[in-house]
C-alpha cells in the first residue's frame, strides 16, 4: 500500500474522475435502453417476458456464495474508485508485490504493469467497472445460465488479477504465509466463479459443500505446515538487527494511512509479535492446523443436518462450533495481520480471510439438505392454462434483465481495456499529467530562415502546405532534449503514411555549440539522419536569438559547466502557416511510458492541426 | 453428471465473456524500447582527471568541485597574474569530467572536451583564443572520449583522441573531419591499450599506453598521414607504468619511483632518443599530477606529499606536506607552486614560494555549484 500520487497522480485522478463519469453516463443509457426493453416486452409480449415454470428455491450454499462474493466483488470494484488508483496501483502495488517472485513470474506481472503504465486512467475506470458489474450480476441471478455466467466472469477476472495482479498471490515467492494473504484473495474469488459456475442441480447434493470444506481444511492444513516452517523465518523475532518477517510485515501495516485506532492496535502488536515471536507464530500456526481439521474432519465425516424442529445432535453442534470460532479466527487475522486490507489509499480488497470465511460457510451450508421446490402460486397454473397476460406480468424474470445490464456493464469496462492493450503507444494522459495539457490557440507562426544540418538554408515559409511540429533542441544536451527528438520520431511514426505531410523541425537552442557540426552530431547521434522530413536549423547567434524570442523560448547559459539552460516547447503549425498549438515538451522522467505517450499527444496534436488545415 | 447438454447457448456466452476478459486482462502494450542512445556512466578513470597546465596564456588547472553531482571545473590564472579565476566553458554539461589540451609549445590558449554523460554520445569540443579570455566551440569528436587527462592532443589544426573503444581519432583540419587510426599491432609483451596522446609534429603523433596484463607502459611514435600509422615503438630508458603523457615528455611509475621521461633528438642525425629524470621514491600512483611549464612536472603523492621537478636536467623537489583536500598542484607567479583545495563549493588558493617551508592562503574561487541543470 502506498500514499497518493503527486502532481501528476492528481491530474490522473481528475482524468480518472472523468473517464469514470463518461462512462456511468454511457451505463445509464444502457440501464435505460433495457428498462425500456424489458417494460415493452413486459406489456407488449408477456409470453416472451413470464418465467418458465416454477422457479426452485436456490441452496442455501449456493445463495452465501454468491451473494458473498456478489459484495466482495461490489466492494472491490467501489475500492478502485479510489483517486490514487491510476497513478499508484501498477508500480506501488503490482510490481512490489511481484518484486520477491521468480523472473518468469515478473515477466507476467511486468505484462500487467505495462498495460496500467501505459493506459492509467483506462485500466483503472475498466477495473471499477469491470468488478462491479461482476458483483451486480452475482447479486442479481440468483440462478439459471445469467447467473453461471456471471460466476464465469467472476472466475475468469479473478484468475486474471491473481495471476497479473497479485503474482499468483506470491505461493512462488519466499515468505509465504496464510497470515499475510497466501495464497492470494483472486485465487478465492476465481474458485468461487468457478464452483457458481456449476449447473444448479449440482448444488443439490452435499459435494460441493463438501469440496468446499475439504479444500479449505487441506489448504489451512498445508498453509500451517509452511507457517510452521523452520526456514520461513516466521519463529524469529529479528533477524540481522532487524525485525522478523511477522514483526515486520505487521509494522508495515501499522504505518498504512489508516484510522487512529487501527494504528495503535497494529503498533501494539507488532511489538508483541517483536517481543513475543514465537508465541503468536505458535498461536498462528494451532489456530490454522485445528481449523483446517475440523473443515476437513467436517468434509469428510459431515454430522447429519438437523431438520427443522428436532433437536441438534452433538456431532452437528460441534461442528458448526467449531466453523463458527473458526470464521471468529480468520477475523481476528483479518484484523490483526492483514489489517482489514483495504486502506492506505490502494487498498484493491479486503485480503483473503473474509473470502476464506463465505467460501468454508457456504461450504458448511452446503452440508444442508436441498430445499424442495418451491409450490407454485395457485394462480400460476391457471393463468398458463388461461393464458391471461397480466397476471404473468408479475413472474417477467427481471434478475435476467438486471443481469444483462450488469454484464453491461462489465463489458464497459472490459471492451475499452482490451481496446487499449491492443495500441502499441501510450495514453497521451501520462505525458498531459507530467506537462499539463496542451495549449490549443492560433495564431500566426512567426516566420525564419536558418540553417539545415546538411548546410542548405531552410525557411519556415517554404515548409506551407507541410504540418510543422517545431521544437527547441540543444544538441549537446545530455537528457531532455534527445528524448524530446526520440519522441518527435515516435511521432512520426505514429502517423505513418500521414508523415508525409509533416515537417520535424528544432532549431537549436545553445549559444555556444551552434553549428552544423553540431546538429549533424545529433542528428547522427538520435538516427534522425533516416528520418527524410526531419530538419535540424541553426544559424548566427543573432538569428537564433531572434527566433528564439519570437517563440518565446528562454536560452541561457549556466555557469560553472552546467548545460545550457532552455525552455522545452513544442509548437505545431498548421500547413497554413498557424501555430494551432503549444506543448510543454519537458518530457520529465523519459521514461518508455511517458517517451510513448508524449509521442502519442504530439501524433494527436500534428493530427488536429491537420484537419484544422 | 451430465449437466452441459442444453446449455450450449448460456457456454457458447460464457465463453465470449471469458474471451473478452482474457483479452483485457492478458494483453499489453509492447514497451518501447529502452533509451537506444543510452550508455552507463563513464567508469572511474585510472589517472584521475584532475590536472594542471601552463601556456602562454597563462596556468589552468581542471578539478572537480561539489560531490553530488561533481560538475569539472576549469580555472585559470592568466599570465604572470597572481591570482586566479574560474574559467570553465560555458554550454555543455562538465558533470562527466573534461579533458584539457594545450599546444606542444604552450603557444595559444586551451583545448577542453567535455565527456559525454547520459545519452550524450559524442563529445563537445571548446577551445580558448590564444588569449585565454574566451571560449568557441570546435566540432565535436564524433565518439566519447576516454576518461584519461591525456586522451586530448591538439596542435594547430591537427587534434588526436583516444575513444572510449580505445580508437584513436584524428583530425588534421580542426576536427571537421576525422578519422579512426588503425590500432597497433601486439608487440612482444602483449596487446597495447592506447590511453595518452600527443601531438609530435604536422603527421606525427605519439601515444602512449599500457602493454599486455602487466600493463607495462609503451611509448608509439606514428603517423597522422597515410593509410597506417605504422606504429613503432619508441625505446624507453626505463621500464614502468605510464602515468601521463604530454608533448615530448612522459610521466612513469618506474621501479626505483617516479620518473620525467624526455625526448631529445641527438645532434646532427635527428634520432630520437628518451632520458630518464632521477626518481622519485613513491609508493603508488600519484593522486594527480600534471605539467609545469614546457619540461616541469608535479605529483600530488598519497599522504599529502607533493614534488615538483621543473628544468630538463632538475631533479624532483619535494614540497612541504601540501593543505587538506589540495586536488591540483599548478604554477604559481614568479615560480612558485599553488595548491588547488577544493572545500565544498569553494577552491582554496595556497601557495608555495620557491623556497617557502609552508604553504600561505592566498585566494578562495566560489564555484556556483550546480545541482543538476535542464535542457
Amino acid at each position: 500500500m502506498g500514499s497518493g500520487p503527486g502532481a501528476s497522480g492528481a491530474f490522473l485522478a481528475g482524468a480518472f474522475r472523468s473517464a469514470l463519469l463518461h462512462q456511468l453516463a454511457v451505463i445509464a443509457v444502457i440501464s435505460l435502453i433495457l428498462l425500456a426493453a424489458w417494460t415493452v416486452i413486459r406489456w407488449r409480449f408477456p409470453a416472451l417476458a413470464a418465467g418458465g415454470g416454477v422457479p426452485r428455491r436456490e441452496p442455501s450454499a449456493r445463495w452465501a456464495l454468491r451473494t458473498g462474493f456478489g459484495v466482495l466483488w461490489l466492494l472491490d470494484g467501489i475500492l478502485q474508485l479510489q483517486p490514487a488508483m491510476p497513478a499508484g496501483l501498477a508500480d506501488q502495488v503490482i510490481r512490489p508485490a511481484a518484486a520477491s517472485s521468480p523472473g518468469w513470474t515478473q515477466s507476467l506481472v511486468n505484462w500487467a504493469v505495462t498495460l496500467w503504465d501505459y493506459h492509467p486512467v483506462t485500466a483503472a475506470s475498466s477495473a471499477v467497472w469491470i468488478q462491479v458489474g461482476i458483483g451486480l450480476a452475482l447479486l442479481c441471478a440468483p440462478r439459471g445460465p445469467w447467473s453461471r455466467l456471471a460466476a464465469l466472469a467472476g472466475a475468469g477476472w479473478g484468475l486474471a488479477v491473481w495471476v497479473f495482479g497479485e503474482a499468483f498471490g506470491g505461493i512462488f515467492a519466499p515468505g509465504l504465509s496464510a497470515l499475510f494473504g497466501a495464497p492470494g484473495a483472486a485465487l478465492l474469488y476465481a474458485v468461487a466463479g468457478a464452483l457458481l459456475a456449476l449447473p444448479g442441480r449440482a448444488w443439490r447434493r452435499r459435494w460441493p459443500g463438501r469440496v468446499l470444506l475439504g479444500a479449505t481444511g487441506a489448504a489451512f492444513l498445508v498453509l500451517a505446515v509452511v507457517q510452521a516452517w523452520p526456514s520461513s523465518g516466521f519463529w524469529k523475532g529479528t533477524v540481522a538487527g532487524k525485525p522478523g518477517p511477522l514483526a515486520s510485515m505487521i509494522g508495515s501495516m501499522a504505518s498504512t494511512p489508516q484510522p487512529r485506532a487501527l494504528t495503535d492496535l497494529l503498533t501494539g502488536f507488532g511489538n508483541l509479535a517483536r517481543s513475543d515471536t514465537v508465541a503468536v507464530n505458535l498461536v498462528a500456526v494451532l489456530v490454522l492446523t485445528a481449523g483446517g481439521a475440523a473443515l476437513a474432519v467436517t468434509a469428510a465425516r459431515p454430522a447429519p443436518w438437523p431438520a427443522a424442529g428436532e433437536p441438534v445432535s452433538r456431532a452437528a453442534r460441534a461442528q458448526r462450533y467449531a466453523v463458527a470460532a473458526l470464521a471468529v479466527c480468520c477475523l481476528v487475522i483479518w484484523l490483526l495481520f492483514q489489517d482489514l486490507g483495504f486502506f492506505g489509499g490502494l487498498g484493491t480488497d479486503p485480503n483473503s480471510m473474509v473470502p476464506l470465511i463465505v467460501l468454508f460457510g457456504a461450504g458448511y451450508l452446503g452440508l444442508a439438505p436441498a430445499p424442495a421446490p418451491a409450490p407454485a402460486p395457485a394462480d400460476a397454473v391457471s393463468s398458463r392454462e388461461a393464458g391471461a397476460a397480466g397476471q404473468r406480468a408479475a413472474r417477467v424474470p427481471g434478475y435476467a434483465v438486471a443481469t444483462l445490464g450488469s454484464l453491461a456493464v462489465v463489458l464497459v469496462g472490459a471492451v475499452p481495456m482490451a481496446a487499449a492493450s491492443a495500441q502499441p503507444n501510450a495514453d497521451p494522459v501520462v505525458a498531459e499529467a507530467s506537462a499539463g495539457q496542451v495549449s490549443v490557440f492560433s495564431k500566426p507562426a512567426p516566420g525564419f530562415t536558418l540553417t539545415s544540418q546538411r548546410g542548405r538554408p531552410v525557411a519556415l515559409s517554404a515548409l506551407r502546405g507541410k504540418t510543422v511540429l517545431l521544437t527547441f533542441l540543444d544538441p549537446v544536451c545530455t537528457t531532455d532534449c534527445p528524448v524530446i527528438a526520440r519522441e518527435m520520431l515516435l511521432a512520426d511514426r505514429q502517423l505513418r503514411a500521414r508523415a508525409r505531410a509533416v515537417a520535424l523541425v528544432a532549431v537549436v537552442a545553445n549559444p555556444t555549440y551552434l553549428s552544423t557540426a553540431y546538429t549533424r552530431a545529433f542528428t547522427r547521434q538520435e538516427g534522425l539522419g533516416a528520418a527524410p522530413n526531419w530538419l535540424y536549423l541553426t544559424g548566427s547567434l543573432r538569428q537564433l536569438r531572434a527566433v528564439w524570442d519570437h517563440y518565446g523560448v528562454q536560452v541561457e547559459d549556466s555557469p560553472a559547466g552546467a548545460m545550457t539552460s532552455h525552455d522545452d516547447l513544442a509548437f505545431v503549425i498548421s500547413p497554413r502557416g498557424v501555430i494551432t498549438a503549444e506543448l510543454n515538451a519537458d518530457p520529465g522522467p523519459g521514461t518508455p511510458v511517458t517517451t510513448s505517450s508524449f509521442a502519442t499527444l504530439m501524433a494527436d496534436s500534428v493530427r488536429h492541426a491537420m484537419r484544422a488545415g | 453428471m451430465r449437466w452441459w447438454p442444453g446449455r450450449v447457448s448460456g457456454l457458447a456466452a460464457a465463453v465470449a465473456g471469458a474471451v473478452i476478459l482474457t483479452a483485457a486482462a492478458c494483453a499489453a502494450p509492447r514497451p518501447v524500447p529502452a533509451r537506444t542512445g543510452a550508455a552507463p556512466e563513464p567508469p572511474a578513470p585510472a589517472v584521475p582527471l584532475t590536472t594542471s597546465l601552463a601556456t602562454a596564456a597563462g596556468s589552468w588547472a581542471v578539478v572537480p568541485v561539489s560531490s553530488r553531482p561533481v560538475f569539472w571545473q576549469v580555472l585559470v590564472r592568466p599570465g604572470t597574474a597572481g591570482t586566479w579565476r574560474l574559467d570553465t566553458p560555458p554550454g555543455a554539461a562538465s558533470n562527466g569530467g573534461l579533458v584539457a589540451a594545450a599546444e606542444p609549445d604552450g603557444a595559444g590558449g586551451l583545448t577542453v572536451a567535455f565527456r559525454p554523460t547520459q545519452d550524450l554520445t559524442f563529445t563537445p569540443l571548446a577551445a580558448t583564443a590564444p588569449g585565454g579570455t574566451a571560449w568557441t566551440a570546435a566540432p565535436p569528436l564524433r565518439a566519447r572520449i576516454t576518461a584519461s587527462p591525456d586522451a586530448l592532443a591538439v596542435s594547430g589544426r591537427v587534434m588526436a583522441a583516444v575513444a572510449g573503444s580505445g580508437a584513436v581519432e584524428a583530425s588534421t583540419d580542426g576536427g571537421t573531419t576525422w578519422r579512426t587510426l588503425p590500432g597497433p599491432a601486439p608487440r612482444a609483451c602483449g596487446a597495447v591499450r592506447i590511453t595518452s596522446l600527443s601531438v609530435t609534429g604536422p603527421t606525427g603523433l605519439l601515444a602512449g599506453g599500457a602493454c599486455g596484463p602487466g600493463g607495462t607502459a609503451v611509448l608509439l611514435s606514428g603517423a597522422l598521414a597515410g593509410p597506417s600509422a605504422g606504429w613503432r615503438t619508441v625505446s624507453l630508458p626505463v621500464p614502468g607504468r605510464l602515468v601521463r603523457l604530454a608533448g615530448r615528455r612522459a610521466l612513469v611509475r618506474a621501479p626505483g619511483g617516479l620518473v620525467v621521461l624526455r625526448e631529445a633528438r641527438a645532434a646532427g642525425r635527428g634520432v630520437p632518443r628518451w632520458s630518464a629524470s632521477a626518481p622519485l621514491p613513491v609508493t603508488g600512483t600519484p593522486v594527480a599530477s600534471g605539467w609545469l611549464g614546457s619540461s616541469g612536472a608535479w605529483a600530488l603523492l598519497p599522504g599529502g606529499g607533493a614534488a615538483v621537478i621543473t628544468g630538463s636536467r632538475a631533479a624532483w623537489r619535494t614540497l612541504p606536506r601540501v593543505p587538506a583536500r589540495t586536488a591540483a598542484l599548478a604554477s604559481g607567479p614568479g615560480g612558485s607552486a599553488d595548491a588547488l583545495a577544493v572545500s565544498g563549493p569553494d577552491v582554496v588558493v595556497w601557495r608555495n614560494g620557491p623556497s617557502a617551508s609552508r604553504w600561505t592562503r592566498v585566494q578562495t574561487v566560489r564555484v556556483p555549484v550546480q545541482y543538476g541543470s535542464s535542457g
